[in-house]
């Protein structure tokens, strides 16, 4: 009878369920929220397969970290948020969760709540709200590497140093051509203010969702004949700015993207009028980087690469997902230095995160040199003082054009503060005592490498 | 003249389901047996959600399926009821939370009432297109108002604690019970609407408008009441789904995708019914989800999610077909035929 | 049948749809305490328009009153909304039956009451009223209106519109599409109801012969304006009327004339 197809399915169902339930001791696990679907499939794809693929290089090549095999699964999302969530609390409840990776503003916000009381990190890699880079507010979030901020002031260091130096800013024009979100307008008080400080006139025009129209904003920028134009762009917009500018005139050359105008999806709809343009970036691509062979060889030419497509290896998204997996495990390293090599805990994997610092040395042992600079986090900056470099597209491949370019940190943690102060007042938190911590954490730590010992 | 979407009208044998006997079942479980067994996935991740979109389901139910106008901007007046509900609670300091419900609801009433002027000119598709401009509106203003969302970077606000006269919900159970009770009120205050004089008139406007202003009606003032009540009810039930379920308030939330998803609950679940919002918003809501969690049982948890996904749309999409081809009046009226044929079989429809 | 004080006049009315076309031309009428007028006229002679005016319902089908005036119970009533003009006593019932299809019988008769501001006693007094008037709707009190026959449905709008309680019942076709006996049995009971509580009709018909069996006097409407107008007992017994109108006498002239398709 038919009918007893489903109750079928189910039963099995259940049982293979109760088999999932009963996963071993020494495994890490990452819940994934990751989107293969949807209008976001593109960056989803490239940036989930990039953290799945190193993370089964870790397992293939050295059986995992210090023997504690790296697990995950995955929970479809469409970038929609109350799909993040149902994943949040489908897999919450999982055992050895290291930390959650959602790569959507969205859902990280709805998540900042649930991660604290669940006490397990949450990862915002290139995005998320810039008041989280302080740490002493958000203790459990980590918007590794760059925050909006961050970037804005790395745009304009490197537009100086095209110029040979920020005194040569002076007198400039420069025009910001932002997405018409919250997205867009959440670096216009930096352009300001940087503008003033270094002395260059700032135009910034908006260009409404999604984008597919920049006629009268070009025209604009033409009449207004600036040195630099910025594109703070989103999806289709980027393509669509890049074929206007051509059209109505701009060069490519001197159109700068921002981090969300930076991939392969962004330039190879503009085809031709892309050729030229440079975009800022936290990872090179490519895939000449050791890593990246080393995945190609262990992973893909065994058959278990993430990409459905070999040749977008190397992309944009594909290399920010595998930074973002050295990022994790490299964490876990660190907290399993400090807490032993077992499953850890996420308030232990949050330990690690605080005192993730890669130098040059260790990023070249990682087969990372050239992929990406340097990370420092620390208790009271949770983005870790990344660098940044600018890539060039030629028509067919992101070359990078610059050096590893360090932004104005200084100057933009006050503006930092004052907003985190702001959420801590509104939702009646006491920011943490980060010195306090750290010289706690510093005996305790003493006391337990003398247990081990 | 009628509207396409008006339901056909059903016999009045189905009382025993909506009997005070299948009401009284319901609310036990609803009250007393979920909140004991369910965990918390089940209460955060399924029915909370589920209690929100059918109450939108339930409000846009007034104006489609009773008072017979189309309207797309549901997803608005969620917006509004969720944001005017944020900014209560963080301006007015002390404001108990369900008075933060209360004004998120009356503002969304509000701008109901503004976007229900069309109505007195326009309607069916017609209408509906000009409620478009409520679903654009508010998303522009919610954008460029900054000080709606406290002036927030990325314009994305978290809601505010959900916390009565010093007892927290916050937990699984306490947001399943705040979504329950609210959701529960608004069923009550429903039902009694439409059987109420005014909710005859409703029905009056939408099966014959000319009739119902020649027997005395005041049709202006109804549909502009209708879309004042809906618009409260679905108000609300965006302040739920931003404090109780989602925990953060953000415009893109509130698109166009979600108009059509709360108009799909109440065409699915059955037009003029109460019951209609609440089936549907299973159909809409829970059905994908255990669609999807079958289909990673069956495939193994490394199964590519985006197949996945891509299958399980295709699987809904049949499904919803089936419905409306095997019951064009929805869910309810399917439900109600499955009775009959349970129970009712030698029985006829008195003549 | 004594005629009373006038108790709806209509003086040069023009009314036009949309961008203007004309539908009324300095139409008259009147209709006296206690009278039951018939109007007569082919379609698209403006019978529904002028009712629709009467009633305050042009708005609602894109049209307008752009000269003259409607005045009732000695009111100027031209620009009262029609509920007011229910409460005052106007009650209209449409052309085509039309009830609230997915309501009961029941609950479309106690629409009209409420429409009329009826507390709960008056409605139920109304209601047995109703139900002795037309014992059929008793029976099928808790059927969908929708699922009724088509003499039922017309017996619930009129019982409807008596709901109300109305000095003046305005009708639209209240015969069309009806089998004959059920239209006679209609027209005994509105007959009745004039005699035995005066109760003032409006009766748009196409069926002459009926009308001008039962009204007391039937005004004539030939391409918006009103062409004839007597009692039906002198319209009756005129040669031209019986010829043209009630087929006793040779075929009417081609359709051209207006005439020719008017029923009075």
């Amino acid at each position: 009878m038919p009918r007893t197809t489903p109750i079928r399915a189910l039963l099995a169902g259940a049982a293979l369920l109760a088999l999932g339930a009963g996963a071993s001791a020494a495994e890490q696990y990452f819940p994934l929220q990751s989107y293969r679907v949807g209008p976001y499939a593109a960056g989803g794809t490239g940036f989930f397969g990039g953290f799945i693929d190193y993370l089964n290089l870790v397992n293939s090549r050295d059986g995992g970290v210090n023997g504690v095999k790296l697990t995950w699964s995955e929970g479809e999302t469409q970038y929609e948020v109350e799909r993040g969530v149902e994943v949040y609390e489908r897999l919450k409840s999982r055992p050895g969760i290291a930390a959650w990776n959602p790569l959507s503003v969205g859902i990280a916000y709805a998540m900042i709540d649930r991660i604290t009381a669940d006490k397990v990190p949450l990862i915002t890699i290139n995005d998320g709200r810039t008041d989280s880079t302080d740490g002493r507010v958000f203790p459990y979030v980590f918007p590794l590497l760059l925050n909006p901020y961050s970037e804005t002031s790395g745009i304009v260091e490197y537009l100086a140093g095209r110029e040979g130096g920020l005194d040569r800013l002076k007198g400039k024009t420069i025009a910001v051509l932002y997405h018409g979100s919250p997205y867009g307008k959440e670096t216009i008080p930096i352009y300001d203010l940087l503008a003033k400080r270094y002395g260059f006139k700032v135009e910034q025009i908006e260009v409404p969702h999604p984008g597919n129209e920049q006629q009268s904003q070009w025209l604009a920028i033409r009449r207004l004949k600036p040195d630099y134009v910025v594109l703070r762009g989103w999806g289709v917009m980027n393509p669509v700015a890049l074929k206007t500018a051509q059209k109505t005139g701009f060069p490519a050359g001197r159109i700068v993207g921002n981090v969300w105008s930076n991939s392969e999806e962004d330039v190879i709809p503009a085809g031709e009028s892309a050729k030229g343009y440079v975009a800022i970036t936290t990872q090179a691509s490519g895939a000449q980087y050791p890593v990246i062979q080393e995945i190609v060889r262990a992973v893909y030419d065994k058959g278990a690469g993430n990409l459905a497509d070999r040749k977008r290896i190397g992309s944009v998204y594909h290399n920010l997902g595998v930074l973002n997996g050295i990022l994790n495990v490299e964490a876990v390293r660190i907290a399993q230095e400090r807490f032993g090599h077992r499953t850890l805990t996420g308030d232990e994997v949050r330990w690690g995160f605080e005192h993730l610092r890669l130098d040059e040395a260790r990023v070249a042992a990682l087969g990372a040199k050239g992929l990406f600079h340097s990370i420092n986090v620390t208790c009271a900056n949770h983005e870790g003082e990344g660098r940044v470099t600018f890539q060039q597209w030629d028509g067919a491949k992101w070359t990078v054009v610059s050096d590893w370019i360090k932004p104005d940190w200084a100057t933009l943690r006050p503006i930092i503060e004052a907003s985190s102060t702001a959420y801590a007042k509104e939702h009646g938190l006491t920011p943490r005592d980060c010195a306090a911590e750290e010289r706690a954490d510093a005996q305790s730590g003493k006391r337990a490498a003398a247990d081990i010992k | 003249m009628n509207t396409p979407m008006t339901a056909l009208p059903h016999p009045a044998r189905f009382r025993r389901l909506s009997g005070p006997a299948g009401i009284g079942l319901l609310l036990a479980l609803a009250y007393g047996l979920v909140p004991l067994v369910a965990g918390d996935y089940l209460l955060e991740a399924i029915l909370t959600p589920f209690l929100a979109l059918a109450l939108a389901g339930l409000g846009l139910n007034l104006l489609v399926g009773y008072a017979g106008l189309l309207s797309l901007g549901s997803a608005a007046f969620m917006a509004v009821g969720a944001y005017a509900a944020f900014n209560l609670s963080l301006r007015v300091p002390g404001l108990p939370l369900p008075a933060a419900f209360l004004g998120g609801g009356l503002a969304a009433a509000a701008a109901g009432l503004v976007a229900g002027l069309p109505a007195l000119r326009l309607r069916g598709f017609y209408l509906a297109v000009s409620t478009l401009a409520a679903q654009f509106f508010v998303a522009w203003a919610l954008n460029r108002i900054g000080w709606l969302s406290n002036d927030s970077p990325s314009g994305v606000i978290g809601a505010p604690r959900l916390v009565l006269a010093g007892w927290s919900f916050e937990d699984a159970r306490g947001r399943y019970a705040v979504s329950l009770v609210v959701v529960s009120l608004l069923t009550f205050a429903a039902w009694r609407l439409v059987r109420s004089p005014t909710g005859r008139d409703l029905v009056a406007i939408r099966d014959q408008e000319t009739a119902a202003r020649i027997v005395g009606v005041r049709v202006a003032r109804t549909k502009l009441l209708a879309f004042a009540l809906s618009s409260f009810v679905v108000g609300v039930a965006g302040v739920l789904w931003a404090f109780a379920y989602l925990r953060t308030v953000e415009p893109a939330g509130f698109n166009l995708d979600r108009s059509f998803q709360i108009l799909f609950i109440v065409i699915i679940g059955g037009l003029g019914t109460l019951r209609g919002a609440f089936l549907g918003a299973g159909f809409i809501v829970v059905l994908p989800l255990v669609l999807s969690r079958l289909g990673a049982a069956l495939l193994g948890d490394g199964f590519d999610s985006g197949t996945l996904e891509m299958v399980q749309r295709i699987v809904l999409g049949a499904l919803i077909v089936a419905v409306l081809i095997r019951e064009p009046a929805g869910l309810s009226a399917l439900l109600d035929r499955l009775f009959t044929r349970l129970f009712d079989r030698p029985r006829r429809v008195p003549a | 049948m004594t005629a009373g004080r006038d108790l709806l006049r209509v003086e040069a009315l023009e009314a036009v749809y949309g961008d203007g076309v004309r539908a009324l031309s300095r139409v008259d009428l009147t209709v006296r305490e206690g009278e039951i007028v018939a109007l007569a006229g082919s379609n698209g002679a403006g019978k529904t328009t002028l009712l629709r005016a009467v009633s305050h319902l042009l708005p609602a089908s894109g049209g307008r009153i752009v000269a003259g005036r409607v005045s009732y119970a000695g009111r100027d009533v031209t620009r009262t909304r029609t509920d007011a003009l229910v409460r005052g006593g106007l009650v209209g019932v449409l052309e085509g039956r039309h009830c609230f299809r997915s309501l009961s019988v029941e609950e479309n008769l106690v629409a009209g009451g409420l429409g009329r501001g009826s507390g709960r006693s008056d409605l139920r007094a109304d209601l047995q009223r109703i139900y002795a008037l037309f014992p059929r709707l008793a029976q099928k009190r808790g059927l969908p209106a929708g699922l009724v026959s088509g003499g039922e449905q017309q017996m619930t709008a009129i019982g409807r519109a008596l709901m109300g309680r109305p000095r003046l019942l305005v009708l639209d076709e209240p015969s069309m599409g009806l089998a004959p006996k059920v239209t006679d049995e209609i027209y005994a009971i509105l007959v009745g109801l004039n005699r035995a509580e005066g109760l003032t009709l409006l009766v748009a018909e196409q069926n002459v012969a009926l009308a001008l069996r039962h009204a007391h006097r039937c005004v004539v409407l030939e391409t918006g304006r009103s062409v004839l107008e007597g009692p039906a007992r002198a319209l009756r017994a005129r040669d031209d009327i019986r010829r043209l109108y009630l087929g006793q006498g040779p075929e009417p002239r081609a359709a051209d004339g207006a005439l020719a398709a008017a029923g009075c």
